[in-house]
């Protein structure tokens, strides 16, 4: 995984349960708010979120677990800097319920 | 490193494998891997026991016809659970070799793989742990039924 | 269509609960992901972008209605009210829960269903032409050999674990609906001089990274040869198959490294070796399978009944349905009526429960309760009565299913993209849309005539941008969407790869770019026939990318 990605980064990954997309918050609680996360904001702090992340993998809580860089907006929201981020985060960006269709 | 055969761990398995530097024993059950066999054929000629073959999963098995048929043992590799080729090795050893002695798989074997080896002629299975005899009894037998007809397999076929 | 009998019930429930065993080892940490992943994914489950993801398997895109309202259920109790109907003629939902996972396959299990190989490293599920048995213009009905194909594919036990996917189309017409040369076999049903019957077999074709149209190296094999003559393919690629390396994992690789000749060669050594005797369908099986595909019941019936005629000269709308959307049945007075699911600015391939269920009733009241899946993303309704066909429409109207562009350039494949999928490196249904938006007016639609356009969102190719008459690939540029456009590839009898024209566009302004394509082709064409493909193939590159570049 060491992939080093310029910048700061927050970890990722989807509950074996659910398959929902979360993100880790301190102590390696895995959370659906971004706003919740731990950021890295070096390799040292980067590496040590990666081992906590890998034992929510362990614990057979969360899978598929990457770290993807995350910049802080005008009001300090936390935001990723990539556009596969924001709509994984987002959801699909195009109206796909067909109820919100229906609706528009 | 379980030996399973017929369901059950295997707990004293007579087969001992040949690696470059051993000796071949005077005696016993040896497993000689396919690229010493022909260095090692004199030894072999004049061994007290029986004789296992182990080939690797880029052989074209019906090269090796002859040599396969004076074997007691036939072992093939499975080096990671994802690579199938020992499957159609196998096929080709039960079906157009007509080998019918021990045919064994050894490497990264899934429980949940055992039925489909099964079904294509292997009869023991050496893995690393852990074995779970009720396990491995339920996800054999899950499936009791199967399409394809000419497998050496008890499943139920239509019709029949 | 065919029905299941106590074996193959028995047969997919136990299947079921394998999976059942399986996601309850995963659940409770006795499987690891790395274990679990491949036995999920021969059971069609992905874990997606947002959520795990599960396609079922429609094989050889039929299906009946109660199957039909079956999958509208499961929509709407484990998913959110739709799903996508895929190039492969299945479906696939996009929100399921893992934990919900065993229970959906029991509800598919109910009415015939499963989701067995759609996906993993193994043989799929296999498709076929979605007018198979209808269709004017058949030698013989494929779908026979399609069930039979699918079940002796079904969790075999030597190839399951394949170097890479396999996927296996056959078709029985003269017109290639099922794009077999761009498939790891690809099957043409033949009939000799003296009526019988063959097969033409074709290997190696694909898409991806690397598209390759497949090469014939079986000739009029007979019926009886079929199996065998398949597990000697499938033998040859297991062995000797790339394995160090996934994106020369597929068979065409093979066939191209080896040369097709060595590997014809290859495959007839093998064949040559088997028993086939033992490997054949046993005897009868394949006139049991065959009863099921029998004619329904046809009534004799006037060929051009008079209130079908009025009709499409009172309603503009329904006339230009008619005219885009209904295809030649076989059968006098009988038509085929295509559904299509690209309505303008929507998203290919999507249906709600709603529709699904609509589309169920339709066939129940005018179709003999069969449906079709097209790999185009499309419905069939394969079998109705001409004089019931403007009754049809104005259901479907006013549901928001009777668009009327089958075949025109707003009836794009499109694969689910970054919107939904892990792998993709940009979004295609967006794109889609904007086209969709550009070319709305029907009269323009009817004016431009056949144009194919397809959109993958990475290199993976599930849309066959390749096989586009125009083809967009969106890729990814320091962050940016991008996409490329590639010309004259097409996935029918004279199949071909697309060819690169040039820079790519952002995605404010591919649909422009189409445009400016669509436009230039308008002027090239020497007569209101000529369609797109034929211009591309006629004129070559060079205009269009004067068109496109010249003043950039
Ligand atoms: S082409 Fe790429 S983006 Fe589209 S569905 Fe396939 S893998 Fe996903």
């Amino acid at each position: 995984m060491a992939k080093k990605l310029k910048g700061d980064q927050v970890f990722t990954g989807q509950l074996l349960r659910e398959g929902d997309v979360v993100f880790m918050s301190t102590d390696g609680a895995w959370s659906k708010d971004l706003q919740s996360a731990v950021i890295g904001t070096s390799p040292e702090e980067v590496e040590a979120l990666e081992a906590l992340a890998l034992k929510g993998v362990s614990e057979n809580i969360v899978i598929d677990i990457y770290p993807f860089v995350v910049v802080k907006d005008e009001a300090g929201k936390i935001v990723p800097d990539h556009i596969r981020e924001k709509i994984r985060i987002d959801g699909p960006s195009i109206v796909y319920e067909p109820s919100a269709q229906a609706a528009e | 490193m379980p030996i399973i055969k017929d369901g059950a761990e295997v707990r004293d398995d007579p087969w001992l494998m040949l690696t470059d530097e051993m000796d071949v024993p005077t005696e016993g059950d040896v497993i000689i891997p396919l690229a010493l066999a022909s260095e090692k054929a004199e030894r072999l000629s004049n061994h007290n026991g029986r004789i296992g073959i182990a080939i690797p999963n880029d052989v074209n098995i019906e090269d090796y016809a002859a040599l396969i048929g004076t074997a007691d043992l036939i072992q093939l590799e499975l080096p990671a659970f994802t690579d199938g080729r020992a499957y159609s090795q196998a096929r080709l050893l039960r079906e157009e070799l007509g080998f019918d002695k021990e045919l064994r798989v050894k490497g990264d074997v899934l429980v949940d793989q055992a039925a489909y080896l099964k079904r294509c002629g292997f009869d023991s299975f050496d893995f690393d742990g852990p074995f779970d005899a009720e396990i491995w009894a339920r996800t054999l037998s899950i499936i009791s039924s199967g399409y394809q007809r000419n497998y050496r397999d008890s499943l139920k076929h239509r019709g029949a | 269509m065919y029905i299941y009998d106590d074996f193959d019930e028995t047969f997919v429930r136990e299947r079921a609960a394998q999976f059942r065993d399986q996601v309850e080892r995963r659940l409770s940490g006795a499987l690891t992901e790395e274990q679990f992943r491949p036995l999920r994914l021969m059971n069609g489950v992905y874990l997606q972008l947002h959520a795990y993801m599960l396609r079922v398997a429609i094989p050889y895109g039929t299906l009946s209605s109660g199957q039909m309202r079956q999958l509208a259920m499961i929509a709407r109790k484990y998913d959110k009210g739709y799903g996508h109907f895929t190039t492969r003629q299945n479906i696939q939902y996009n929100w399921p829960k893992l934990k919900d996972l065993p229970d959906i396959l029991d509800d598919l299990a109910d009415v015939g269903m499963h989701a067995i190989q759609t996906s993993g490293n193994c043989i799929r599920n296999v498709t076929s032409d979605q007018w198979a048995g209808v269709a004017a213009d058949e030698v013989t009905d494929p779908r026979p050999y399609a069930e039979l194909m699918r079940q002796w594919s079904s969790l075999h036990p030597e190839f399951s674990y394949l170097p890479r996917k396999f996927k296996i189309a056959i078709t029985g017409a003269e017109q290639d609906r099922a794009a077999i040369a761009f498939h790891d076999i690809g099957i043409r049903v033949k009939r000799n001089e003296t009526g019988e019957i063959g097969f033409d077999v074709y290997v190696g074709g694909g898409l991806g990274r690397t598209p390759m149209v497949a090469k014939k190296i079986g000739e009029f094999i007979s019926v009886n040869d079929l199996l065998p003559y398949l597990i000697a393919i499938l033998r040859a690629y297991n062995l000797e198959g790339r394995r160090d390396n996934k994106y020369k994992a597929r068979i065409k690789i093979l066939v191209h490294e080896k040369g097709a000749e060595a590997f014809k060669a290859r495959v007839e050594e093998i064949f040559a070796g088997l028993d086939k005797d033992k490997l054949r369908a046993p005897q009868g099986e394949l006139e049991r399978i065959a009863k099921f595909f029998d004619n329904p019941a046809y009534e004799t019936l006037e060929i051009e009944p008079a209130s079908l005629r009025e009709a499409r000269a009172d309603n503009k709308a329904f006339d230009a349905w008619v005219r885009r959307n209904v295809a030649a049945h076989k059968t006098d007075g009988y038509a085929i009526a295509n559904i299509s699911l690209k309505p303008v600015e929507g998203i290919p391939g999507d249906a709600s429960a709603e529709q699904m269920e609509l589309v169920a009733q339709m066939a129940d009241d005018y179709s003999f309760g069969e449906i079709r899946v097209s790999h185009e993303q499309n419905l069939v309704l394969a079998h109705v009565k001409k004089s019931d066909l403007y009754t049809i429409w104005q259901a479907l109207e006013a549901n928001g299913l009777g668009t009327p562009n089958i075949g025109a350039i707003t009836d794009m494949i499109t694969c689910p993209g970054l919107d939904y999928c892990a792998l993709a490196t940009a979004r295609s249904i967006p794109i889609a849309q904007k086209i969709s938006h550009k070319f709305s007016s029907s009269e323009r639609q009817s004016e431009i005539g056949d144009l194919k356009i397809k959109i993958s969102g990475c290199i993976n190719a599930c849309g066959h941008h390749h096989a586009g008459h125009i083809g967009i690939l969106g890729l990814d540029k320091k962050g940016e969407e991008y996409y490329q456009i590639t010309l004259g590839g097409s996935g029918d009898e004279n199949a071909a790869v697309g060819e690169i024209l040039g820079p790519g566009f952002s995605a404010d302004d591919v649909a422009d770019a189409i445009d400016t394509l669509v436009e230039r082709y308008i002027q090239l064409r020497s007569s209101e026939g000529e369609t797109f493909l034929d211009v591309v193939k006629r004129v070559g590159l060079e205009p269009f990318k004067e068109a496109l570049y010249a003043d950039h």
